[in-house]
């Protein structure tokens, strides 16, 4: 079983589609989470170009203007969706893994620069994991936030900010486990190579 | 595992899971057990009881992928479905209070109306502590939900 969450950073692109449908076709994943697709609609044709003609089932939510916009796609023959739920920021699908008969809770998620949306964010998406109570969760998707400095490096001083710390109130508040990365140590890069960050990551509640 | 981001600013990642690589699961305690009666003197004996038996790592290892065993039944036999317990509890009394409206109350449904009400406040005060776990939400932080009270 595996999922894939990326932040694509514009999908209008016929190169950026190619890209995702590789990256698919490559690691096969039960769910596809992407972030930032800045496309206000998202139909069936589009999604097959990304994924191919094997069976598969989407959800989305439009981007504001040119700005976020989430879309995640799924295997059918392997992922049972029963609903989709569309936040403010996330995107929620509700199902079962058919294989394994268990159920889950996934969110794709893409988080706002903004310190106070950011927070906005947190809040919501505590009262909605407390709702839920202790089920398989999956959180996933761009946090736009790091809750250690080893997690960000910039040709400036990087200092422990209100992110930080509000970025570990949440994780903490929601007993959530952050999994480790593998390879490597970020996951976004500034395009002048001036800083790097671990905006990328998955969440798990349980 | 970070992946090729080519056109795009972030890396994608995969989250894959097979049986093997999940890793243990952690081992978790509630503030609240260690003010249950019995809570200290049941993980004293139990941990005691075990019989494991290698180098020091595997045997503080293995004991305590036991406790975590124990721990479970005993959280499910004490303070689990709180809850349920509780509204039965208050059904009860309820039953009695109706009760002692219309005849006097003999001595041990007196005694045990009060029992029930001395259950009802602890109970809710583990609730409360257990819900506090749960939600950690600011306002049941900051004192609200009328834990002050207890």
């Amino acid at each position: 079983m595996s999922l894939v969450s990326w932040n694509v950073w514009g999908l209008g692109g016929w190169e950026k589609r190619k890209e995702v449908k590789d990256l698919v076709k490559e690691k096969l994943p039960f769910v596809l989470c992407l972030q930032e697709t800045k496309l206000q609609l998202i139909d069936g044709f589009l999604c097959t170009s990304l994924w191919g003609n094997s069976k598969h089932d989407y959800s989305y939510s439009s981007s504001v203007g040119a700005s976020g916009g989430l879309l995640t796609v799924w295997d059918t023959s392997e992922v049972e969706v029963w609903a989709s739920v569309r936040g403010d920021r996330f995107l929620m699908i509700h199902g079962r893994f058919i294989k394994s008969n268990d159920e889950f809770y996934l969110f794709n998620l893409y988080a706002p620069c903004d310190q106070r949306a950011k927070q906005a964010l947190w809040d919501s998406l505590a009262a909605c994991l407390h709702s839920l109570g202790s089920r398989n969760v999956c959180l996933c998707g761009d946090f736009n936030s790091v809750w250690s400095l080893e997690e960000r490096w910039s040709v400036r001083d990087v200092h422990p900010t209100q992110e930080f710390t509000s970025f570990n109130e949440f994780i903490e508040a929601c007993v959530l486990i952050d999994l480790p990365l593998n390879n490597r140590k970020f996951t976004w890069f500034k395009g002048d190579r001036r800083s790097m960050s671990r905006l990328d990551r998955f969440f798990l509640f349980e | 595992m970070v992946h090729l981001r080519g056109l795009s600013d972030h890396c994608p990642i995969l989250l894959s899971v097979d049986d093997q690589n999940w890793g243990p699961r952690p081992l978790r305690l509630l503030k609240c057990w260690q003010d249950m009666p019995g809570y200290n003197t049941f993980v004293q004996e139990k941990w005691s009881s075990f019989e494991v038996h290698g180098w020091g790592g595997y045997v503080l290892k293995e004991k305590l992928k036991m406790i975590k065993v124990a721990l479970k039944d005993w959280h499910a036999s004490h303070t689990h479905n709180l809850t349920t317990k509780i509204d039965g509890l208050k059904n009860r009394q309820a039953v009695l209070d109706g009760k002692g409206e219309e005849t006097a109350l003999s001595e041990e449904e007196l005694e045990e109306l009060h029992g029930i009400s001395t259950d009802i406040h602890s109970l809710s005060r583990l609730n409360t502590s257990i819900c506090w776990h749960q939600s950690r939400l600011s306002w049941l932080r900051d004192g609200d939900a009328n834990s002050k009270f207890f």
